[in-house]
């Protein structure tokens, strides 16, 4: 355990290699969240109610799902494809440690690290746009917890199937691309998902896309029973089986294939 | 004059050909990116028209002309990141050495590393959304004139001047600390917040984007124009501010030059 800590520890450092890289990446989020805050006050300027929300609840929905996607979307491992394709990776396969522990240790720190920021950025966030959250009962926060946690490992997971194209191609931004495309709008950061038609909502979740951050936050705000609570939560964690076991295929047979002169 | 026009549209083809050539070589990756763009744009145009059925209006106007302030920022959007996409690989070319090269040459770099590497995906993205544009504006319930029309496209060479002042900020940033990536997409973020009307914002935001960091003027006020809505400011401040903001990055280009230090390659 030592030597993952020691992991941690150095990509904490790292992380702070480059502060005015981490300063825009900060400032670029908080944006983000800005302006999805300042276009539903706008939006619920003179209309009471829309999509069945009020005022109230999208902003405090929004908020949450700003703060809950910075956590759960910092990530160290999109380059993870290029670190196979270029052989990088052979250093860390021929040390005694386990990749995935290693990986699983630089993404803790850089989460993390993204953590703090995100607390002085809600900070400002509240002062501007003074949400009303209203925090559920101690179950449901620490299911609500629970839940974010396993959002962030079904995003490893992905992550992680990714990093496996790097076996067979260079070309790994382009699906990332996509991916990030995708959860720009499905995961629900802009707006709730249950704005869509019910069959768009049907489609979007048969995606692990909604699990990232969208059910999370509507089990905070109280949206769901217990039993779709749970069910969401089961859900949840299939996927993230689901992923893993692909990866798992993925990466063995990338494995059997992987060669890396040089070094 | 014209000879030296000459040479640099030479030039411009032959990078052209190579950023052909590139897309071609990696067909998957260029229709996923393709692919990536159009599920953003249906995205947002499918939350417009989802707004349309629900709301009659945003800020003060209705949802009909919002949609025409979104397709106004797709429209610049596309047409900058078609011909400035050579900033994005900018850092690469300072951290390498590659920039020496240009600086060598007798040809301005800045038109080197501005349009270095045409982006074919979005030149192809380009036709398909502005005739969709085209058609869904012709359906919506607005107020174009003739003259709103020529306005528009007169307020949008000024929108393509500020365009490239940005990316030329981008690059002296690059050449100072070859911080270029997070500093391209930051300015991405911030033409995005004008997807909206930049007058939805708050003060002092909607100063700061419309006269300072003016993202405000590259997509709000032509479309203000286009639908003849009472303008934040006048055409003619606007190409001032946007003439002055484009010399103020001429100038920083310049200083930025004299503080490079080559990478010794």
């Amino acid at each position: 355990m030592k030597k993952y800590w020691q992991i941690f520890s150095i990509s904490w450092q790292n992380g702070f290699v480059y502060p005015v890289s981490v300063l825009f990446w900060r400032l670029r989020q908080f944006l983000l969240t800005f302006m999805s805050l300042t276009i539903w006050t706008v939006i619920f300027t003179g209309h009471q109610q829309a999509f069945g929300y009020t005022q109230k609840d999208m902003i405090a929905y929004v908020f949450l799902v700003g703060f809950l996607q910075s956590v759960i979307l910092a990530t160290v491992l999109t380059n993870l494809g290029s670190d196979i394709y270029t052989g990088q990776i052979s250093n860390t396969l021929l040390k005694p440690i386990n990749l995935f522990a290693t990986l699983a240790a630089q993404d803790i720190a850089d989460k993390l690290k993204n953590f703090g920021f995100i607390i002085v950025e809600t900070v400002i966030l509240f002062l501007i746009f003074k949400p009303s959250i209203v925090f559920p009962p101690l179950t449901t926060l620490l299911i609500f917890i629970f839940s974010a946690l396993l959002g962030a490992v079904l995003l490893f997971s992905i992550m992680l199937l990714f990093g496996t194209l790097g076996f067979w191609t260079p070309d790994t931004w382009a699906p990332r691309f996509l991916f990030y495309m995708f959860i720009d709008f499905t995961a629900g950061k802009l707006y709730p998902l249950n704005i869509f038609p019910p069959l768009l909502q049907k489609i979007l979740f048969l995606t692990p896309f909604p699990y990232l951050s969208y059910i999370q936050t509507q089990i905070f705000i109280g949206k769901y029973t217990l039993m779709e609570t749970a069910q969401n939560i089961f859900i949840l964690i299939a996927w993230i089986v689901t992923i893993l076991f692909l990866f798992r295929f993925f990466w063995e047979r990338g494995l059997k294939e992987y060669g890396a002169l040089g070094r | 004059m014209l000879k030296r026009l000459k040479i640099y549209w030479i030039v411009w083809q032959t990078t052209a050909k190579y950023a052909l050539a590139e897309l071609l070589v990696s067909r998957w990756s260029s229709l996923i990116f393709f692919v990536g763009k159009g599920a953003r744009f249906a995205m947002t145009l499918l939350f417009l028209l989802l707004l349309k059925q629900s709301l009659a209006g945003i800020g003060g106007y209705t949802t009909d002309q919002v949609v025409v302030f979104f397709l106004t920022y797709q429209l610049t959007d596309n047409i900058t990141q078609m011909f400035f996409r050579g900033v994005y690989t900018f850092s690469w070319e300072v951290r390498s050495g590659e920039l020496d090269f240009y600086l060598s040459k007798p040809l301005n770099p800045l038109f080197r590393i501005l349009t270095g590497k045409p982006d074919f995906i979005d030149a192809s993205f380009f036709i398909p959304t502005t005739i969709f544009s085209i058609w869904l504006i012709s359906t919506l319930h607005l107020h174009i004139t003739s003259v709103s029309l020529i306005t528009y496209f007169f307020l949008l060479m000024n929108t393509f001047l500020i365009a490239a002042a940005f990316h030329i900020f981008v690059i002296c940033i690059g050449i100072l600390t070859t911080e270029v990536d997070n500093v391209i997409m930051l300015y991405r973020d911030a033409t995005a917040l004008s997807r909206f009307p930049i007058d939805v914002y708050r003060e002092p935001l909607r100063t700061i984007l419309f006269f300072i960091v003016p993202v405000g003027l590259m997509n709000t006020l032509p479309a203000q124009f286009l639908l003849n809505l009472k303008p934040t400011t006048t055409v003619l401040l606007s190409f001032a501010i946007g003439g002055g903001f484009f010399l103020l990055s001429l100038w920083t280009w310049r200083l930025s030059l004299r503080k490079y230090t080559s990478a010794g390659g």
